[in-house]
């Protein structure tokens, strides 16, 4: 596959999760250029550029967040089923709450299907860790939001 | 009924479609294929030193707004600091000349310039310090890593994660695995001192374990015990798509808090009682970590303070 293919085919998604990571539209489309800029520099040796792709778009938000911005800015969303708006709302608030790394493991695995290897490696992590954060996270989330 | 789960994935997908997806575009380019400025009807009055290089208007607008434009103006800045030392050491190099004219000229003068641009250029290996509150009793700890090193989770410092691995875990540890394949736990689980813990260790007939010496930290004492994990086939345990050889328990028991980084990973634990909480300092590597490594891993043990 050529590198143009490669950008046409990921960038939307590339877009997303970066802007889910960071939680801001402006910042995600700026990490996805930056991030897809540097693949096509080196696209002829990179044997895994998925997972590539993830594991720099996830540091590169990680960066962003570090660089202590807060993630105050609210996503759009789309109508939702019916009575499940302010469910929704809550939903959102709580996850964008959540520290980085639990956020991230959510949206890798929720957004993106990503297996907890993938996270993992995404999250220069261990499995176990994934795993953990996971828990974690879900556990924050039934916490904060009415059932 | 939906499970929160269901939520999740349907309230991100949601978010996803209402996500307006800018215009796929890339500055890669400019770097690839240089843009020749060519004169146009529009140009052609303009003088020569008028022109704006047509590469760098592309830039400004593709480059994502005002990192780009920082990262730039910091490279811009950076560029004027070195091109102002330069001049300045020229221009000490000519004065020295000019005031020992009539002296007799020694080698001296040029060389007093060169050493500064070699101490400039020397960098020392990159640190950094790390605090943490570990455990459930949420106990400081700071320590130093190399800067190549990752955090992970509050209480994990590492480097790699699998053949070479090493890294420090802060843990209470509230059980370990009598089976770390299968996550089987010690039944009953481990008492609460750290003798209790020692015991444990010391009972797993496959790990190994040395016996324990005395140890303090920061006036914290405890206990030192190291063992080896033992040979294991990783396609034969638990987890899932991701199976891991786990050593201990998380707090709710529902997974490992922490898993070897493979067959024969040497683990020392120093086992101490802060306060009346049980806090445990795993320093750890893998069989085939670097010298290098390992004599981080000894720094950054030697480090660490507690309170």
């Amino acid at each position: 596959m050529s590198f143009d293919d490669f950008f046409t085919n990921v960038w939307p998604r590339t877009f997303r999760l970066a802007s889910f990571l960071t939680h801001d539209t402006q910042a995600g489309e700026d990490i996805a250029q930056e991030v897809l800029a540097a693949m096509s520099q080196r696209w002829d040796v990179l044997e895994r550029p998925d997972a590539y792709l993830q594991r720099a778009v996830t540091n590169a938000s990680w960066k962003w967040n570090r660089q202590s911005r807060t993630a105050t800015r609210k996503l759009p969303l789309l109508a939702v089923q019916s009575g499940n708006e302010f469910r929704f709302d809550e939903l959102a608030d709580a996850i964008a709450r959540l520290p980085f790394r639990q956020r991230a493991v959510i949206v890798l695995r929720y957004y993106t299907d990503l297996t907890e290897t993938d996270i993992a490696h995404a999250l220069d992590c261990r499995p176990g860790t994934v795993k953990s954060l996971a828990s974690r996270a879900l556990e924050a989330l039934s916490k904060e939001i009415t059932p | 009924v939906t499970t929160l789960e269901d939520d999740i994935r349907a309230l991100l997908h949601s978010q996803a479609n209402a996500m307006q997806v800018p215009e796929p575009h890339l500055s890669r380019s400019i770097s690839l294929t240089p843009v020749v400025p060519q004169p146009s009807p529009d140009t052609d009055h303009l003088d020569s030193d008028e022109l704006v290089p047509i590469k760098e208007i592309n830039v400004s607008l593709h480059a994502p707004t005002s990192k780009t434009s920082s990262r730039r103006t910091l490279l811009m800045a950076a560029a004027a600091v070195v091109a102002v030392i330069g001049v300045t050491g020229i221009a000490l190099a000519i004065y020295n000349r000019s005031a020992d004219d009539d002296q007799t000229e020694t080698p001296a003068a040029a060389t007093t310039v060169a050493p500064k641009t070699t101490v400039a250029l020397t960098v020392a290996p990159a640190m950094k310090s790390v605090h943490f509150d570990v455990t459930l009793a949420d106990i400081p700890v700071t320590f130093t890593v190399p800067d190549n090193w990752t955090l992970d989770e509050g209480n994990a410092a590492f480097k790699g994660t699998g053949v070479g691995a090493v890294g420090l875990h802060f843990d209470e540890i509230p059980n370990i695995y009598a089976d770390g394949c299968q996550w089987v736990p010690l039944d009953p689980p481990v008492g609460p001192t750290v003798d209790d813990l020692v015991t444990a260790w010391t009972n797993l007939p496959d790990f190994a374990a040395t016996a324990a010496v005395d140890v303090a930290v920061d006036g914290f004492t405890g206990k030192q015990i190291e063992f080896t994990v033992p040979d294991y086939d990783i396609g034969e345990c638990r987890g899932a798509d991701s199976p891991v050889f786990g050593l201990w328990t998380a707090p709710d028991h529902a997974f490992p808090a922490f898993e070897a980084s493979g067959p024969y990973q040497h683990t020392q634990q120093r086992i101490l009682d802060v306060a009346g909480n049980r806090l445990v300092i795993t320093a750890y590597y893998d069989p085939n970590a670097t010298p290098q490594d390992r004599a981080d891993l000894e720094q950054a043990l030697a480090s660490i303070h507690i309170g």
